[in-house]
């Protein structure tokens, strides 16, 4: 902290970026990962690569419902859509764990067991939960990482003094810290709309673990009554008797007419084959920017409608900002520019790591201070490493056969070890190895990137000629392209650096490597 | 090392900012925004006086993390981040633990 408002915003800058940078990459990895979830899903489950749906039969998967859970308390389908092209079941088992089944919707067929986490179940929620579930630590380390990533985007406009400039200059260059600290304030600056959007609504989509004071100080303990008013929930108990179950189709069929001919997305059986049924219908994300909470809720027996709910507006807002987060909507050039920008961050991120090193590397060494040694470690582990061990995720997904298990681990916990491991690695490695870590990492992320492309097209067919020239496999497609694109950025690094000799590189080249 | 009062040294004497700023801005951002809330749904819907100060608590949190590390009378950080972040959080649970407005 300092004298003046400026001095002190530095001071906080350069600390919070060096103690939770890292943690921030992370995230921000993740996330940008996260905007192609499902297209991770297509290449790391390749029994769910299925062509166009056409038209799906509720009625028909509530019979295919029927035979896998009879008993079970509610039945939940997530319906195909532009990038997903199967139905998800989800529903309690008999052990009362919550669990999904995939259903080919041309046929009914039940697909076999993903055995992989893959993107949407791995790699989504750990930009936002770290997967650590102990006291919700994850949850609250992501929510406090937020709150110093906004720290950190407005005490980094305050210690500028010529913002308008920095929005045209990168001297690529000068020496490693002037040309490092330039692509940051460019990053930083051009992507500034973009990450304080992205962090700000990320942050509010939690608004009620966050401030659950503010939701208690208005409800109380009543969660329901919440839940009711702001996403019109609506609950009917059991009757203990037996009932039918009306077209499902039919009520889709309602549902649509009463939103202006956009259709359900989400469809919902509570207490199936009781006389006190109903069936909750949420109104497709795809075509609009807000996460609308529409739902109507039928009587299962009947088909009558019970309850339609809509936003009131300041939820509207609330839901829009949550949209600008989530991106359900349909959008091919925004998806991609969300992909972009979020490279953006973790550029940014990565360089202000690489400034604050290069700044002090000198200085450290001649007072034998070991905070740069420590740093670097750090910076090396969560720039690169982060990229080596999604890789080795993807890899580990193309070399475990399906019904794989190892030390009472299977398939889907033994990729989720091999990320982990092999990120623990890489920070051994950049601890052991300061000088040569970050070219020696950016061999390991080309080598691994190529090789998941091979292996994907060894284990699958579905090589990238044939991914490219059928629709229904450009998800694959574009997922090679980027690890191929990845890896020839990590190679070109990976060469200059060998090249140049010098210690720490341009890191946030490697950043770019691999979806 | 010996800080400027001669009373705590500088490691401690930060730590016990970062920990006041941020744990005691948190409490005061929630308590107040939920006291706010509470206002606030006496004019317009429960739910949408909710949403509206559980969305601006992020933003009175982040003014006050700035505000807090740039602070430079400790007796001011004291009494906002300390006693008024106690204070209101405390008052705002208590509407909590009453069942709400």
């Amino acid at each position: 902290m300092g004298q003046t408002f400026r001095t002190s915003m530095t001071w906080l800058h350069t600390w919070a970026g060096v103690v939770l940078g890292a943690l921030l990459f992370a995230i921000f990895w993740m996330g940008t990962l996260s905007v192609f979830d499902r297209e991770i899903d297509r290449w790391m489950i390749p029994e769910t690569r299925l062509g166009a749906a056409g038209m799906v039969s509720l009625d028909g998967l509530a019979t295919t419902a029927r035979k896998i859970a009879p008993d079970a308390s509610s039945w939940s389908f997530t319906l195909p859509s532009e990038r997903v092209p199967m139905a998800r079941f989800y529903f309690q088992d008999a052990a009362g764990d919550y669990t999904f089944r995939d259903i080919d919707p041309k046929n009914g067929t039940v697909l076999p067991d993903a055995g992989t986490m893959a993107g949407t179940g791995f790699i989504f929620p750990f930009h936002f939960s770290l997967h650590l579930v102990w006291m919700d630590l994850g949850y609250w380390s992501v929510g406090l990482a937020g709150m110093t990533m906004l720290v950190l985007l407005v005490s980094g406009v305050v210690i500028h003094r010529k913002i308008f400039d920095d929005f045209f200059t990168f001297r690529w260059d000068r020496k490693l810290p002037r040309s490092s600290l330039d692509l940051h304030n460019l990053a930083g600056v051009l992507g500034l709309p973009f990450h304080f959007v992205i962090t700000l609504s990320g942050l509010i989509i939690f608004f009620a673990f966050y401030f659950p004071t503010v939701v208690g100080a208005i409800y109380g303990e009543d969660v329901a009554g919440f839940n009711h008013d702001v996403y019109g929930s609506f609950q009917r108990e059991a009757a203990g008797e037996s009932g039918t179950l009306a077209s499902l189709d039919q009520m889709a069929a309602e549902a649509t007419r009463i939103w202006g001919g956009e259709p359900p997305y989400f469809v919902r059986v509570w207490h199936p084959g009781d006389a006190n049924a109903t069936v909750e219908m949420r109104r497709t994300l795809a075509r609009s920017v807000d996460m609308n909470v529409d739902t109507v809720h039928f009587d299962a027996t009947t088909g009558e409608v019970l309850q339609t709910h809509t936003a009131t507006p300041v939820v509207h807002v609330s839901n829009f900002i949550a949209g600008l987060h989530f991106i359900q909507f349909e959008h091919w050039p925004l998806r991609w520019i969300y992909f972009v920008l979020g490279l953006s961050g973790c550029v940014m991120i990565a360089t202000g790591y690489v400034y604050w090193l290069e700044t002090r590397r000198k200085r450290h060494a001649a007072q034998g201070l070991a905070g740069v040694r420590i740093v670097e470690g750090l910076t090396i582990g969560a720039v690169s490493g982060i990229v080596i061990a999604t890789l080795a995720f993807f890899v580990a997904n193309r070399i475990l056969p399906l019904g794989a298990s190892f030390a009472g681990q299977d398939r889907a916990a033994l990729e989720v070890w091999a990320f982990y491991l092999v990120w623990l690695a890489s920070f051994a490695h950049a601890w052991a190895r300061p000088g040569n870590a970050w070219r020696e990492q950016c061999w390991a992320i080309a080598a691994l990137a190529v090789l998941a492309v091979v292996l994907n097209a060894a284990t699958t067919g579905d090589h990238l000629v044939r991914a490219l020239a059928h629709r229904h496999l450009w998800a694959v497609a574009g997922m090679d392209l980027l690890l191929l694109a990845g890896a020839a950025i990590a190679l070109l690094t990976a060469l200059r650096l060998a090249r140049r000799g010098i210690a720490a590189g341009p890191a946030q080249d490697t950043l770019k490597a691999a979806e | 090392m010996i800080g400027r009062d001669g009373a705590l040294p500088n490691w401690a004497r930060l730590s016990l900012r970062i920990l006041l700023v941020v744990v005691g801005g948190y409490m005061l951002a929630a308590g107040t925004s939920g006291l706010a809330a509470a206002a606030l749904a006496q004019v317009m819907p429960r739910a949408e006086a909710t949403v509206l100060m559980a969305m601006l608590a992020f933003v009175v949190y982040l003014a006050l993390l700035l505000w807090g590390f740039a602070e430079q009378c400790r007796t001011r950080l004291w009494a906002m981040f300390g006693m008024g972040g106690l204070l209101a959080f405390a008052f705002a649970k208590l509407i909590a633990w009453s069942g709400g407005v």
